[in-house]
Order: C-alpha cells, then sequence, then structure tokens
C-alpha cells in the first residue's frame, strides 16, 4: 500500500467522517427536534392529563348532580302526575262549564237579538225626547219669565197679607163690640116689639073705632078726632124710633174708635207714666252719687226709700205693659240658638246677693249632650228670672234651690224646687192669674208685682210649650217648664217683651 | 291764651230736643255734670234749626213729639237737600216699649243709634260717651 491510497482511502474516511457527521448533526438537530416536540407533547399530555382529571372530577360533580336533579325529576314527575290526573278532573269541569256556557251563550245571543230591537225602539223615543226637551227648554223660558213676575206679585201679596192681617185683628175686635152691639139690639127689638104690640092695641082700637063709625055720626066725628090724636103719636113714635136708629148708629162708632184707642192707651200710659218716674230715678239717682253735695244719713236713707218705691213702680208698669201685649197677642217671638244651661246660670248670677245672703244651697242638674233649643231670649231669661226669683224669696235662709235642665219625650223639662214655704192648697188654682198673690207670698215679699208667673204662663203656652206646679204648704215647690224640642215657632208682632 | 281756647273748643256740645220739659231739664243736668254744654229744643222744627245753626257735637232727638216727630226730625236734618247739618251726629232717645216699626224706620231715615230713656245715671253717660267716640271715629 502506498500512502496515496492511505492518504485517498484516509480522505474517504474523512468525507465518509464528515458526511456521517452531518448526517448526525442532522439527525441530532432532528432528535433535538424531535425532543422538543417530545417534551411539549408530554407537556401537553401533561395539560390535556390534568384537563382531564379536572374535567374527570366536573364529570363527577356533575354526576351528582344530575342524580340529585334526577331525584328531584323523580318528586317533580310524581307531583306532576297528580297535577295532570287534577288537571284531567278539572278539564272535566272545564267541559262541562262549557257545555253549560254554550247554552248561556246561545241565550245571551237571543237576548242581543232582541236588545238590539229595544235599541232601535230607544232610539225612536230618544229623538221623540230631543224633540219634547226643546219644547220644554222653550216653555222653561216662559216658565221663568212667568215665575219672576209671580216672584214680584208674590211680594205685593206678602205686604198685602200683613195690611190685611192687621185689618183682620181690628176687625176681630169689632166683631166682638158688634156681638155686645147685636144684644144692645136685641133689646131694642123687644122695646120695638112692645112697641109693635102698643100699635097692635092701637089698631085694635082703630077696629073698634071703626066698627062704631058705622053706626053714628057724631061717634064718627069724635071717633075722627082720635084717629088725627092716634095718628100723630104714632109721628112721634117714628120719630123716637129713628133718633133711638141713630144712637145705636153713634154707639158702634164709639165703640170701633174706643177699641183702637185701647191699644193706643196702654202704649200712651206707659209713655205718660214713664216719662216722670225716669225723671225721679235720675233725680234721686243724681242725689244720692253725691251731684248735689254730702248727704246726712237721715236724707240716704229718705232717698234710698224713694229710689226703691220708684223702682216697684217703674217694675209694676213694666210687668203691665207686658200683659198687655200678651193678651192683644202683639208681642214678637223671635227664635235663635239658645243654650239654656248659660241663660239659667246667668239669672242665677244676678240673685248671687241674696242668694249668699240667705246661705242657700244651689245644685243643679244638666242632663249630658242637651241639644241646644231655637227658643226667643226674652221669654226665656224671664221665665228663668221669674222661677228663681220666686224661690229665692219664697224660702228660707239655709234652704236649698234644684235647677234641672233634661230631654223628656219630644220637650226640654225644666224644673225648679225650692225647699220654702210651698203655696196653700186654697191658692194653688190661682197661682197663675192676673195679681194674684197668695197671703204667705204677700206677707214675705210685699212688693212683687203678681203679674210674673201669668206671663210666663201665656207666653210659653203660646209658644207650643206647658207650665205647672206640686206643692205642699211648708215643704217647698216645684214649679215645671217644658220647651217643644222643634223649637219655638217665630210670631210677628209689633212688640217686644220687655226684662226688668 | 291758647290753651284756654283749645279748652274751650274740646268741650262737647250737646243738643237736646224733647217737648217734655222734665225730660230736657233731666238729662241737661245729668250731661252737665259730666262736663258737657248743653243748648235745649222743645219741638222738631225748633231742633232742627238750632242743629243747623250751632253745629253741635251730637243732638238726642226724643221720638215721640207732637209735630215734627223725632223720625221726621231726623230725617229731615239727614236728607233735606243742602241741608247744613246733615253730617251732625243724630241718636234718638227711645222709651223702652219701641215698636218694631218704629226700629224699621229709624234704620230707614239712616240714625242707628239710640238710648233708652229709662238707663241709669252711670250708663246714659256712657252710651254718649261711646255715640260721642264712634261719630269721631267715621269723621276721622
Amino acid at each position: 500500500m502506498n500512502k496515496k491510497t492511505i492518504v485517498s482511502a484516509t480522505n474517504n474516511t474523512i468525507l465518509k467522517l464528515k458526511v456521517l457527521a452531518k448526517k448526525k448533526e442532522g439527525v441530532r438537530s432532528k432528535l433535538v427536534v424531535t425532543a422538543k416536540k417530545l417534551a411539549t407533547t408530554a407537556e401537553e399530555k401533561e395539560s390535556v392529563r390534568d384537563r382531564l382529571v379536572v374535567t374527570a372530577k366536573k364529570l363527577a360533580a356533575t354526576a351528582k348532580e344530575k342524580e340529585s336533579v334526577r331525584r328531584k325529576l323523580l318528586v317533580t314527575a310524581k307531583t306532576l302526575r297528580l297535577k295532570a290526573r287534577q288537571l284531567a278532573a278539572t278539564a272535566k269541569e272545564k267541559e262541562s262549564i262549557r257545555g253549560k256556557l254554550a247554552v248561556t251563550a246561545e241565550a245571551l245571543r237571543l237576548r242581543a237579538k232582541q236588545l238590539a230591537a229595544t235599541a232601535k225602539e230607544k232610539e225612536s223615543v230618544r229623538d221623540k225626547l230631543a224633540i219634547t226637551a226643546k219644547q220644554l227648554a222653550v216653555t222653561a223660558k216662559e216658565k221663568e219669565s212667568v215665575r219672576r213676575k209671580l216672584l214680584v206679585t208674590a211680594k205685593a201679596l206678602r205686604l198685602k197679607a200683613k195690611q190685611l192681617a192687621t185689618t183682620a185683628k181690628d176687625k176681630e175686635n169689632i166683631r166682638d163690640k158688634l156681638a155686645v152691639t147685636a144684644e144692645t139690639l136685641r133689646l131694642k127689638a123687644r122695646q120695638l116689639a112692645v112697641t109693635a104690640r102698643e100699635k097692635e092695641s092701637v089698631r085694635d082700637k082703630l077696629v073698634v073705632t071703626a066698627r062704631q063709625l058705622a053706626t053714628t055720626a057724631k061717634e064718627k066725628e069724635s071717633v075722627r078726632r082720635k084717629l088725627l090724636v092716634t095718628a100723630k103719636n104714632l109721628d112721634v113714635k117714628a120719630k123716637q124710633l129713628a133718633v133711638t136708629a141713630k144712637k145705636v148708629e153713634s154707639a158702634n162708632r164709639e165703640l170701633r174708635s174706643l177699641d183702637l184707642a185701647k191699644d193706643e192707651f196702654v202704649s200712651i200710659a206707659s209713655h205718660q207714666l214713664r216719662t216722670p218716674l225716669t225723671a225721679l230715678k235720675g233725680y234721686t239717682g243724681m242725689l244720692i252719687d253725691g251731684d248735689a253735695g254730702p248727704l246726712n244719713d237721715k236724707q240716704r236713707e229718705y232717698l234710698t226709700e224713694i229710689k226703691n218705691a220708684n223702682d216697684r213702680m217703674i217694675n209694676l208698669i213694666t210687668a203691665l205693659l207686658n200683659v198687655s201685649r200678651v193678651d192683644l197677642g202683639v208681642f214678637v217671638v223671635e227664635p235663635e240658638q239658645i243654650n239654656l244651661q248659660n241663660v239659667a246660670e246667668s239669672a242665677l248670677k244676678d240673685l248671687e246677693l241674696r242668694i249668699n245672703e240667705k246661705k242657700l244651697l244651689i245644685n243643679k242638674n244638666f242632663e249630658k249632650d242637651l241639644p241646644p233649643v231655637n227658643a226667643d231670649l226674652n221669654i226665656i231669661r224671664m221665665v228663668f228670672q221669674n222661677l228663681f226669683s220666686n224661690a229665692v224669696k219664697y224660702t228660707p235662709p239655709e234652704g236649698s234651690i234644684t235647677l234641672t235642665i233634661k230631654k223628656n219625650g219630644f220637650n226640654i223639662l225644666i224644673s225648679v224646687t225650692d225647699t220654702g214655704y210651698g203655696i196653700p192648697k186654697d191658692a194653688q188654682p190661682k197661682i197663675f192669674t192676673k195679681m194674684f198673690r197668695a197671703d204667705n207670698a204677700r206677707v214675705k215679699d210685699p212688693d212683687g208685682t203678681g203679674l210674673g208667673l201669668y206671663i210666663i204662663k201665656e207666653t210659653i203656652e203660646k209658644t207650643g210649650g206647658k207650665i205647672w206646679f206640686e206643692s205642699k204648704e211648708n215643704k217647698g215647690s216645684t214649679f215645671y217648664v217644658t220647651i217643644p224640642l222643634k223649637g219655638m215657632k217665630k210670631k210677628e208682632g209689633s212688640r217686644r217683651l220687655e226684662l226688668k | 291764651m291758647e290753651e284756654a281756647l283749645k279748652q274751650e273748643s274740646t268741650a262737647r256740645h250737646i243738643l237736646i230736643v224733647d217737648d217734655d220739659p222734665t225730660s230736657r231739664r233731666l238729662f241737661g243736668s245729668l250731661l252737665g255734670s259730666a262736663g258737657y254744654e248743653v243748648i235745649y229744643a222743645g219741638n222738631g222744627d225748633l231742633g232742627r234749626e238750632m242743629a243747623r245753626r250751632f253745629h253741635p257735637d251730637l243732638v238726642l232727638l226724643d221720638i215721640n213729639m207732637p209735630g215734627s216727630d223725632g223720625i221726621k226730625t231726623a230725617d229731615l236734618i239727614r236728607n233735606e237737600p243742602g241741608s247744613p247739618a246733615a253730617d251732625v251726629p243724630i241718636a234718638f232717645l227711645t222709651n223702652a216699649d219701641l215698636s218694631l216699626e218704629a226700629q224699621t224706620w229709624m234704620k230707614e231715615v239712616g240714625v242707628t243709634e239710640y238710648i233708652q230713656k229709662g238707663v241709669s245715671n252711670e250708663e246714659f253717660i256712657e252710651r254718649v260717651k261711646k255715640i260721642l267716640e264712634n261719630a269721631k271715629k267715621k269723621s276721622a
């Protein structure tokens, strides 16, 4: 072997080794790549395996949930089966109801047809009503104008009515007076009858005389003379009758004017009497007040006596005026809402001094929820003033007075009870009459007018109420007054009643 | 001097018109002792004349007078055309027996104030004071 071949062989081998190295390199690179790929694949497998584990766990959980859901579904299935059965039953009911509804639907269809017909009728009626409404509108306008005219006429009539009312009262009085005159006339008629009888007897005489005439001429002559005398007598009688007729005529006129004057008299008398009494009151007041200089005790005492006597006269005139207003029926009644308790309390307050002086015990019983009543304030005040002042006057010291106000049927009942001297039995029937004062009352209070009870009885009874009493001598008295719950009626008049 | 004049001008003059001399003297005395200056007239026509001439602060008119009664006099004082006393305050003196008719007439004539003759002396003076106050308020 030569070197060349060895070198070429070595070169070949180096070439082959290089090729091998290259191949190895290549393979190694491939292996590296492959290793990397494997590594990645391994990672991927790892992650996949993790994912699979997670998924497996999830599946396990899901499986458990599925199990519980399956159990729930089982329960729900049972419930649903029950529901299904109920629905089946309900379905049957619905079926029957549907059947009935079908019937009802039929009936309703019929009704609808009927209503359609009725609607048509209604339509035509509505048209007719429209026409009637227009006519009524016209009539309404006409009615309105007529109504206005009537209002005017009504006002005029009301005025006339008031005038007629007063005229009617006058006529009433005149009618009464004429009744009296009728009596007088009847008497006169009897007198005339007597005169007629006289005439009759005269006529008889004439008849006799006439017969006598038939016999003698002389008798005729004397008879003729007698006839002349009789004729003259008849003339005189006729004149007398004429005079009597005129007297009756003027008597009538006098009675009429007397009656009209009577109304005026009371007012004029009160005016004339009051003026000097007012002067008395004024001047004694000024003297007592010291306006004309200081007074000594005697002077003051005498002046007080005068003042008291004057006050009594004024009270009496006030009472007499009220009596005349009540008797003539001219007093007003002006009802307004009144709280009876308040009026009673105020009347008691006015008597406070006397009550305390006499140490009288006052009891008040007011029923709960008493309604206010429509009444004339003056009349109510007078009632309380009167009843309380009587109770205070006629009850001995340390006695008691009890006031009760309560509902009683259709009325309010007021009662005033005292533990006083009472009213003697023989005096009781006259208690409410004018000027009546029982003997025991006269002893206890010489100043009273005796008219108070008369006045309140008349006014209470004329306004729908009642008044009465119970009493026992030396035990006490109770006075009762009722006022209708529906109230007093308004009454027109020309005068108000006066309080003291 | 000015003070004295002022005093003079604040004195209130009151005209009493009443046909009854007793009433005139009585109310005149009352008002006099209360510090008023009082002038008198015995009938409605004279009263009207004096109201026109003297322009009193207040006219007290009795209602029941013969001839021109209180209502008529008040009507003439108030409503006569060109009457110089038309703004003089007027009050009626009435009895307690004042009829409802008279009350209506009072309103028609435009007089709203009245004093009852039967009231106590104190009340009479109080009423006069009140009426003068009201009249002042109206004219203010």
